[in-house]
């Protein structure tokens, strides 16, 4: 990646721990359920830029630590080990790179932060001798629904706009030619 | 990758990244107060977003309360100039025993059952845990939990571990507990049967807690419960404000917690 690449990438990380720590508790309902970090993460996993998507996580996780009220959660851990492993399902298991296989990564990826942050929920009262409060499954579901909005988006705009998911064969040529 | 993971969760538990934390969280108090205020102007515009009969609604209780209000006010103004030449009489000089540290709020709670802000003034500013935070001259708010540098948590009223002790306004009497109960409600608890409280009544901050002054206002009565037969009585009350649409607060710091 170009260095410019990387300072878009910074800010779009940066925006995206802003917007998961300071508007997602102001917002109002549904707007305080978009959660941009992670369908970015699996995009860039998808476009075969994993360290790009484990800057972006480690950024914008360590803004939520820093700034979020319930900081317990070790947004930056747990951001970190989604990343490592929706690369390891994405390098492993998905075929392909199509538009299914983001949505499924993208599910994949916040029932995993989803498990994550009930683990922490549940060692938190040891490790930090302080209750965790968390998100209901309520919450989880209508956040699924805006992360497979995004990463719709995202998807269909960088086809549109870099190419860069398109199978370059022509539907008139016989495949196996 | 694990190792990384490992060695931040261990130096965040030890406490040992709090300055750099500190720092950090300095450096991105003006972004999150920034992306906060949108937020938070958001929420406004939406939560006005009222249809008609809940407008005309809202429009009738608000009357009712403005109207018993409106006679606690006109007895309290006159008592207030009874005071006030008194006072010059004896030739008495008001001390203000606290200053107002106003404060800019950074991020909220997204969890449905709590009520807790940061805001972007801390340790550094003299502030301490236990203080009380307010909004429009006199309006509680909640109490600082947490403390940092820079920072500091504040627990709003209506948060599930949110406590204060109460009076009724113009009586420096306790009567009981404000607790929250989460889903922005709070409730009034321990109220003593033989405590005479009634629908609309304003009740205040006891002044019985350290860091905690007299006389603000925590909420108004909107319903009684309990049986006259229990030993006490509880107290549905209604928030004056809306606190997801407050973006600036003050904290209450005693004169001699001032910085020099």
């Amino acid at each position: 990646m170009r260095l410019s690449s990387w300072f878009l990438l910074s800010g779009s990380a940066l925006a995206a721990g802003l917007i998961e720590s300071s508007l997602a508790g102001s917002a109002p309902y549904p707007l305080s359920h978009v959660r941009p970090l992670l369908p970015g993460v699996v995009l860039l996993i998808l476009l075969n830029r994993p360290q790009a998507g484990f800057v972006a996580a480690g950024i914008a996780g360590s803004i939520s630590d820093l700034l979020k009220t319930d900081s317990s959660a070790f947004a930056i851990a747990r951001w970190l080990m989604v990343a490592f492993m929706v690369d390891y399902v994405s390098e492993k298991v998905m075929t392909n790179r199509s538009l299914q296989a983001a949505w499924i990564l993208t599910v994949i990826a916040r029932l995993l932060d989803y498990i994550l942050l009930l683990i922490s929920y549940w060692i938190s009262p040891i490790i930090l001798q302080r209750t965790l409060y968390i998100e209901t499954w309520k919450d989880f579901i209508v956040i699924a629904f805006f992360d497979l909005v995004i990463v719709t988006i995202l998807f269909i705009g960088f086809t549109v706009f870099t190419k860069r998911f398109l199978i370059s064969v022509p539907l008139t040529k016989n495949r196996y030619e | 990758m694990f190792s990384v993971i490992l060695a931040i969760v261990t130096l965040h538990i030890t406490s040992i990244l709090i300055p750099i934390e500190d720092a950090l969280r300095t450096v991105l108090a003006p972004a999150g107060h920034f992306v906060s205020y949108v937020g938070t102007r958001m929420y406004s515009r939406w939560a006005n977003r009222d249809s008609i009969n809940e407008c005309q609604e809202k429009n009738e209780d608000l009357n009712h309360v403005l109207a018993s209000i409106s006679v606690d006010y006109v007895r309290l103004k006159a008592l207030e100039e009874e005071n006030v030449i008194l006072r010059k009489t004896l030739g008495y000089l008001q001390d203000q025993e606290y200053d107002a540290v106003a404060a800019h709020v950074i991020s909220r709670s997204v969890v449905a059952n709590r009520a807790v802000i940061m805001i972007d003034r801390g340790a550094k500013n003299g502030l301490e845990i236990g203080m009380a935070v307010i909004v429009e001259e006199g309006v509680y708010l909640g109490k600082i939990t947490r403390i940092q540098e820079h920072t500091a948590t504040v627990t709003l009223t209506a948060d599930l571990e949110s406590k204060v002790a109460i009076s009724k306004a113009g009586e420096h009497k306790l009567i009981g507990l404000v607790e929250g109960q989460g889903n922005g409600t709070a409730l009034a608890t321990l109220i003593p049967q033989q405590e005479v409280i009634q629908v609309n009544d304003i009740l205040v901050t006891s002044g019985t807690e350290d860091k905690v002054p007299a006389d603000l206002i925590v909420g108004i009565v909107n319903r009684i419960i309990g049986e006259p037969t229990d030993p006490f009585k509880n107290a549905a009350l209604q928030s004056v404000l809306d606190p997801d649409s407050v973006d600036v607060v003050a904290v209450l710091r005693s004169q001699a917690l001032r910085p020099e």
